[in-house]
């Protein structure tokens, strides 16, 4: 049993291993995979090496700060695995004034380990936003405000994200208009809408959308918004600035244009253009254990820093490197590094 | 641009008494520090002028990170020349590659561009600090090993036998301390990126290869340990970790339109 652990131990096999599992990177880089059986193969060697080395390698018992540096190490590697297992990552669209629910957030990717009944724990109500440009339309700061189950406020963006029961929304560059439109049934069934238009300015050329009524009809919606961005100097899009646009609407072969109150006879019903209002794009993370995958690491590092100062002999009041006479004699050197 | 110009000379004059140093089969002088700490100084005083000038740090455009990098590499090679003298004898190829670098930095544009709101943060400062020396250390680590290689070459006959042995372990040891740095830099680029783009890993390609450099330096620790690398294995291996840092750090960002630039 020993003797087995100590082969699965081997030295020998760490950098050969850590090669391949660079070579696996690259392969799987070129790919798009990086879960590919070039990364997962030499991994899995990597942690059983590591594994049976801290078990029975007398080196490891000799220095706490090597130690420690493998088992952090060992640690990083089960909480990154465990964190992928459990992780969502997703986008959401929300409108001012709207709340979000947990079916409008669109799931990029989801660990078989994630509990999605606590994207239902998840609400805010999308309150202002505000996103700065310097000239030449660059984007500069995002700052968003939204109101919580309880009635607090909360503004963030970029950096800073709202964090609701460990799941983080981050502000995006995905932001613009949008058209609150009401659907009243022939029959007397009513509902109302909100369609999110391209994001803007980026696609201020292209503001078209599509919505699907109720009744099974689909709709092509345009939104003409009248002044484009300045390029020539600083601006801000502010969601609190009340702009009027135009809704069009392709009935029939015919294009109508309707103002904020109009209403237009559709298929089974009437669609009313309620009134112009923006909404605000969010990625959507989590993952578990985050702050202790960030806490081993930071432990291993300083681990691995102990046991090179400590091996060096700089916490041993021993010259390091050498010094002015030593070079100055050009001899002695080699005694000086041992 | 004057300041830059400036600097770029005093690291030349760097080179000269290097070269000087081993024509003449003496051990580096101090002349060698000097000028490289007059180096890094000049190209300080240009960082803080277009600092002052533009309202962004050092980070984003190809010049700022060719001018910080000329600035940083130069003052973490003059420190280690003062604090451990032996590694002096690398000057001679250390200060030509920040000279290469310098000319670069001539030739690229040096307009300044405004940064992403993602760019204020600490983090981004202690990546890039941490980074930086990384960087800084294996430099002299290759500088070091790069003598070794050219004593092998009868071009730097006062590396003597006897000091071979202890020019090989310092280069190593360089190199360990250059992987502690990398690995914070890691740690720091991840919460940097988490806070900046709601994620703390993505395979992008700075990531990727700068993860590729972090394995192939453990690699080599973990060769000379079980393989005992012999010295001109372990010094090619050094400077072939090098230049896939050097890659990462001044090729990946700028052919891919993606890495680290986040999406505006």
């Amino acid at each position: 049993m020993i003797h087995g652990l100590q082969k699965l131990a081997s030295l020998k096999i760490t950098p050969v291993a850590m090669l391949a599992l660079g070579a696996g990177v690259f392969v799987s880089y070129r790919s798009g995979d990086p879960a590919a059986v070039w990364v997962m193969a030499p991994l899995s060697v990597l942690v059983v090496n590591l594994l049976c080395a801290i078990l029975v390698t007398p080196r490891f018992r000799r220095d706490a700060g090597l130690l420690m540096f493998h088992i952090c190490l060992l640690a990083v590697v089960t909480l990154a695995a465990y964190g992928y297992l459990g992780q969502f990552r997703g986008r959401v669209e929300v409108a001012v004034g709207q709340q979000v629910e947990p079916d409008m957030i669109t799931a990029v990717a989801r660990g078989v380990l994630h509990d999605g009944d606590a994207l239902h724990r998840l609400t805010f109500v999308q309150e202002t936003f505000r996103v700065e440009y310097t000239q030449g339309l660059f984007r500069t700061r995002t700052l968003s405000r939204v109101r919580l189950a309880g009635g607090d406020e909360r503004a963030f963006g970029d950096n800073v994200p709202l964090a609701l029961r460990g799941y983080r929304f981050y502000t995006s560059s995905n932001k613009g208009y949008s058209a609150l439109v009401r659907w009243a049934g022939a029959t007397g069934g009513q509902a109302v809408g909100v369609v999110n238009f391209p994001s803007y300015p980026m696609h201020d050329w292209n503001q078209v959308s599509s919505w699907t009524a109720p009744d099974g009809s689909a709709l092509n919606l345009a939104l003409q918004l009248g002044d484009k961005p300045p390029q020539d100097k600083a601006w801000v899009l502010d969601s609190s600035t009340q702009r009027h646009a135009q809704l069009l609407i392709d009935i029939d072969g015919q294009r109508i244009r309707l103002r904020e109150g109009d209403a237009v006879p559709v298929s089974d019903g009437v669609l009313t253009f309620l009134e112009t209002r923006m909404w605000m794009g969010y990625t959507v993370y989590f993952f578990p254990m985050l702050n202790w995958l960030l806490a081993f690491s930071l432990v291993g590092v300083l681990a691995l820093g102990w046991f090179y100062l400590r091996r060096f002999g700089v916490l041993q009041k021993r010259p390091l490197i050498g010094g002015r006479s030593a070079i100055r004699a050009g001899r002695h050197v080699d005694s000086l590094v041992r | 641009m004057p300041w830059v110009v400036g600097g770029l000379l005093c690291y030349a004059a760097g080179i000269a008494y290097a070269v000087a140093d081993t024509v003449a089969d003496r051990p580096g002088s101090r002349k060698v520090v000097i000028a490289t700490v007059c180096g890094a100084v000049l190209l300080g005083v240009a960082i803080a002028e277009r600092w002052l000038r533009s309202a962004n740090g050092p980070f984003y455009t190809l010049f700022e990170i060719l001018l910080s990098s000329l600035f940083s590499l130069g003052l973490m090679s003059a420190v280690l020349y003062w604090v451990a003298p032996l590694t002096r004898i690398g000057a001679v190829v250390t200060l030509p590659v920040l000279f290469m670098l310098g000319l670069w930095a001539l030739n690229v544009p040096s307009e300044t561009s405004p940064q992403p709101a993602t760019y204020e943060s600490v983090w981004l400062w202690i990546h890039v600090g941490v980074g930086k020396v990384f960087l800084g250390v294996l430099l002299v680590a290759v500088g070091v090993a790069g003598s070794l290689l050219l004593a092998r070459t009868s071009v730097l006959r006062n590396v003597r036998v006897a000091s071979q042995d202890a020019l090989y372990e310092l280069s190593w040891r360089l190199v360990a301390v250059a992987f502690v740095f990398h690995s914070l830099m890691l740690i720091a680029g991840a919460v940097w990126a988490q806070d900046a783009w709601g994620r703390f890993w993505a395979w992008d390609p700075l990531e990727t290869w700068t993860l590729i450099t972090w394995l192939a330096i453990g690699a080599g620790l973990h060769l000379r340990l079980a393989y005992g690398l012999s010295r001109d294995y372990g010094c090619a291996y050094i400077l072939g970790v090098f230049v896939l840092a050097f890659l990462t750090f001044f090729g990946v960002p700028f052919s891919s339109i993606a890495a680290h630039k986040g999406i505006l």
